[in-house]
C-alpha cells in the first residue's frame, strides 16, 4: 500500500476545525465568534478570539450593558452555541425569554430584477461579483427588539441558567463568597460535561457562551463582611475563569457595574485579567443627554483593551471616539461625528439665556452686568 | 524580528547571564513581547528557557514564537524548554476538588502556594542547568500572583527566592513581568520592591496623550552596573524609546522617529 512515502505533506487548508458561527481572523488565524452586534465585533478586530473573556463595565443604568448581554445570547442560540447565563441581579430565564428575533437577510434586501441588468464596461462582465457587505456568510446577525425570540428556538437551545444556587461546597478557601466558587464549578462542569475542552474530541466541535450579568454588584457580597473583600473574590474568580476559557472552546462576556466600585484599583485589576475590557458611558441621565453636540447618539463607547491572545500585537481600530446608539432593528457602535454646526444664531441665544433670565434688582432688562443685584 | 528589542535593552553587547531584567508593564500597555523578544535571544544563542506562565498560556508564547523564527514545541521535546502553566494547574485545582475534595499539591493551602511554586521552578530549573547552556528563567506576570490573593509580603520573598537561584546557578539569568495600576498600592509595592533589585529595567507603558496607530508606547530602558566601577554618567543611565508591535516583528524607535513620520 505504502510503496511510495514522501515527507511531503499536503497543506491542508485550515488546522482550524468549523463551527458553525465562527470564522479564523484575516490577521492571524484566531477563531472568532460574534458577539452579535456586527459593530461590535468590527471595533474590535473582526470577532471575539474563542478562549477569551470580555468585560463590559456598564453604564449608570446597566440598560445598555444588558441589551449587548442579550445579544451575545441571542447571537449563540442563532449558531447553535451553548450557553451559560449567569445572574444574581436579575432573572436569568426572563432574560433569555426577551431575547430578540434574528431579521432575516431576505427580509429587506430587495430582489433586483433580472430584466433590467446594468449594462458594464466589458472588462468586468467576467469578473467575480465583489461582496457588497462584509462578511455576509452567516457571521453576526442583525437582530429585532421588537420580536421576541422564536420559542421553538429556544426550547432546542442548550441553556443553562445559574442564579446563585450553592450546590457546590468549597473545600478551601480561596473565595469569601461561595457563589463565585459555585460558578466556577458549573462552568468546569459543563466544559467537561459538553467535551468543549481543547484535549476533548467531541463528534461535533460546539462553542460555549457564558454570559455573566452584572458580577461585583452588591449582590455578590458576602453579607458580613463589608466591600472590603470584594477586591480579591473578584481577582481571584477571574484568575480561574482565565484559565478555565484558555483550555476550552469558550467564550465568555461580563458585564461589571463598575461605577459602584469603591477602589479603582478593583477595576483596573479586572480590565487586565480579562482579555478585552469596554466600557458603556450612557447619557441617559447625564447632562450630555441634552447636549446638541451628542444628539445622535445615546453613549460613547470606550475601549480600554483589545485582546492579544497568540499574537504580538493586538488589533489597532480606526478611532478611538467612538459612541453608540440604539435603534430599533440596530444596535450600532460608530465613530464620533460631530453634527454640522448649522445653526449657529440659536447656539448663541442659549449663551445669552442664563443672564438675561435672570431678571434681578436693579439694571434694565438687557443689561447684563454682574456687579448688579 | 526582535533584534531591535535587544539593541535597546544593549543585551547585544553585554552578556546578562546572572543578571535580573525586570519588566514594569503599566496599565493600558503590554510589555509581553519583551518576554518573546529575550526567550528569541535566548534560543538564538542556544540557550535554554524556563518559562512561568501565569497570565498567558504556554500556546500563546509557542504561537507568538513561530512568527519571530523559534518553535517552543519542539524546543521542549528537545529539553531545552521548561514551562510551568499556572493557569493549567489552577484550572486542574479546581477539577481536583470537584472530584474527591483532594489537596492540589500547588493551591492547596494558601500559605503554601508559592512556596510550591518555587520548589516547582527550582526542580525544572535544576534540570535544565545540567545541559550546561545558559538558562533563563521567565516569570509572566508576578503580579498575578496578587491577584490570585497571595499578600505582598510573600510574593517579595517568592522573588527572593528566586533571585537565590542566581547565586547558586551561575548560568542562570532571569526575567520578571509585573503589572502596575495607577492607584494600586499592592502592584507598585511590588514593582518597586523588583526594580530596586534588578539589574535592567524595562518599563513599558501606553502613550500619556492616547492611543496612536504609528506609536504602540513607549518603553524606558534604566541599566544599573553593579559590578562596574560609579562613572557618573554612565550608572543610572535612561533611554526613552517608542516602539511599534507588528505582526512579525518589533520596531524600537527614538521619540518623534515613526516611520510615518518622517
Amino acid at each position: 500500500m505504502t510503496s511510495q512515502q514522501t515527507t511531503f505533506q499536503k497543506k491542508t487548508k485550515s488546522k482550524v476545525p468549523y463551527i458553525p458561527g465562527s470564522r479564523p481572523s484575516i490577521q492571524n488565524a484566531q477563531l472568532l465568534i460574534s458577539s452579535g452586534v456586527p459593530s461590535f465585533d468590527y471595533v474590535i478586530g473582526g470577532g471575539v478570539p474563542v478562549g477569551t473573556a470580555v468585560l463590559v463595565e456598564e453604564d449608570k443604568y446597566g440598560t445598555y450593558a444588558k441589551l449587548l448581554i442579550k445579544y451575545f445570547l441571542a447571537e449563540g442560540i442563532v449558531c447553535g452555541h451553548s450557553l451559560i447565563v449567569a445572574s444574581q441581579d436579575s432573572d436569568c430565564e426572563t432574560l433569555v425569554h426577551e431575547l430578540p428575533a434574528p431579521i432575516q437577510q431576505d427580509d429587506f434586501v430587495p430582489t433586483s430584477d433580472p430584466d433590467d441588468k446594468m449594462t458594464i464596461a466589458w472588462r468586468y462582465q467576467n469578473m467575480r461579483v465583489a461582496q457588497s457587505s462584509m462578511s455576509s456568510t452567516s457571521f453576526g446577525h442583525h437582530y429585532d427588539f421588537m420580536k421576541p425570540m422564536d420559542a421553538h428556538r429556544l426550547k432546542a437551545a442548550d441553556i443553562f441558567y445559574w442564579t446563585g444556587s450553592i450546590g457546590c461546597v468549597q473545600t478551601k478557601g480561596w473565595f469569601r463568597n461561595p457563589a463565585y466558587y459555585d460558578l466556577l464549578c458549573t462552568i468546569q462542569h459543563k466544559i467537561d460535561e459538553g467535551q468543549f475542552g481543547v484535549e476533548a474530541n467531541p463528534e461535533k466541535r460546539n462553542i460555549l457562551r457564558i454570559a455573566v450579568h452584572s458580577i461585583g454588584s452588591p449582590l455578590w457580597l458576602e453579607q458580613a463582611e463589608g466591600l472590603s473583600h470584594q477586591k480579591s473574590d473578584l481577582a481571584i474568580f477571574l484568575c480561574f475563569l482565565r484559565s478555565l476559557l484558555r483550555s476550552a472552546y469558550t467564550v465568555c462576556m461580563l458585564t461589571m457595574p463598575s461605577h459602584l466600585f469603591q477602589e479603582i484599583s478593583v477595576i483596573k485589576r479586572c480590565e487586565h485579567l480579562c482579555d478585552t475590557s469596554v466600557r458603556l458611558e450612557s447619557f441617559a441621565g447625564s447632562e450630555k443627554e441634552t447636549s446638541t453636540v451628542y444628539k445622535d447618539y445615546h453613549g460613547l463607547f470606550h475601549i480600554n483593551k483589545l485582546p492579544a491572545i497568540n499574537t504580538l500585537t493586538s488589533h489597532v481600530p480606526e478611532s478611538f471616539d467612538l459612541a453608540f446608539k440604539l435603534r430599533r432593528k440596530k444596535f450600532v457602535i460608530e465613530k464620533l461625528h460631530l453634527p454640522p454646526e448649522l445653526k449657529e444664531t440659536t447656539q448663541r441665544e442659549q449663551d445669552d439665556f442664563p443672564s438675561a433670565g435672570t431678571v434681578g434688582c436693579g439694571g434694565g432688562p438687557g443689561i447684563t452686568n454682574l456687579v448688579d443685584f | 524580528m526582535a533584534t531591535s528589542v535587544w539593541r535597546a535593552l544593549g543585551i547585544d553587547k553585554e552578556n546578562w547571564v546572572g543578571k535580573l531584567i525586570a519588566v514594569e508593564e503599566y496599565h493600558g500597555s503590554n510589555g509581553n513581547f519583551v518576554l518573546n523578544c529575550l526567550i528569541a535571544e535566548r534560543i538564538h544563542k542556544d540557550g535554554a528557557v524556563c518559562l512561568v506562565a501565569l497570565h498567558n498560556s504556554f500556546g500563546h508564547y509557542h504561537n507568538v514564537g513561530t512568527k519571530l523564527g523559534y518553535n517552543l514545541h519542539q524546543l521542549q521535546e528537545k529539553g531545552y524548554v521548561e514551562n510551568i502553566e499556572v493557569m493549567k494547574l489552577l484550572s486542574g485545582s479546581l477539577n481536583s476538588a470537584l472530584e474527591d475534595g483532594t489537596e492540589n499539591f500547588l493551591f492547596g493551602k494558601e500559605e503554601n502556594a508559592v512556596r510550591n511554586l518555587f520548589y516547582l521552578i527550582e526542580e525544572k530549573i535544576k534540570k535544565l542547568v545540567q545541559q550546561r547552556r545558559p538558562v533563563s528563567l521567565v516569570i509572566d506576570d508576578l503580579s498575578d500572583l496578587l491577584s490570585l490573593g497571595i499578600p505582598v509580603k510573600e510574593v517579595l520573598s517568592f522573588l527572593q527566592y528566586c533571585r537565590s537561584l542566581l547565586e547558586s546557578q551561575p548560568d542562570l539569568s532571569l526575567v520578571v513581568l509585573t503589572h502596575v495600576a495607577e492607584g494600586d498600592e499592592e502592584q507598585h509595592l511590588l514593582s518597586a520592591g523588583l526594580c530596586h533589585v534588578a539589574d535592567i529595567t524595562v518599563t513599558v507603558s501606553g502613550l500619556k496623550t492616547g492611543q496612536s496607530t504609528d506609536v504602540s508606547g513607549a518603553m524606558k530602558v534604566i541599566h544599573r552596573r553593579w559590578d562596574q566601577p560609579v562613572i557618573a554618567d554612565e550608572w543610572n543611565k535612561q533611554n526613552l524609546y517608542h516602539f511599534k508591535l507588528l505582526d512579525r516583528q518589533v520596531k524600537v524607535f527614538a521619540p518623534g522617529t515613526a516611520s510615518s513620520l518622517m
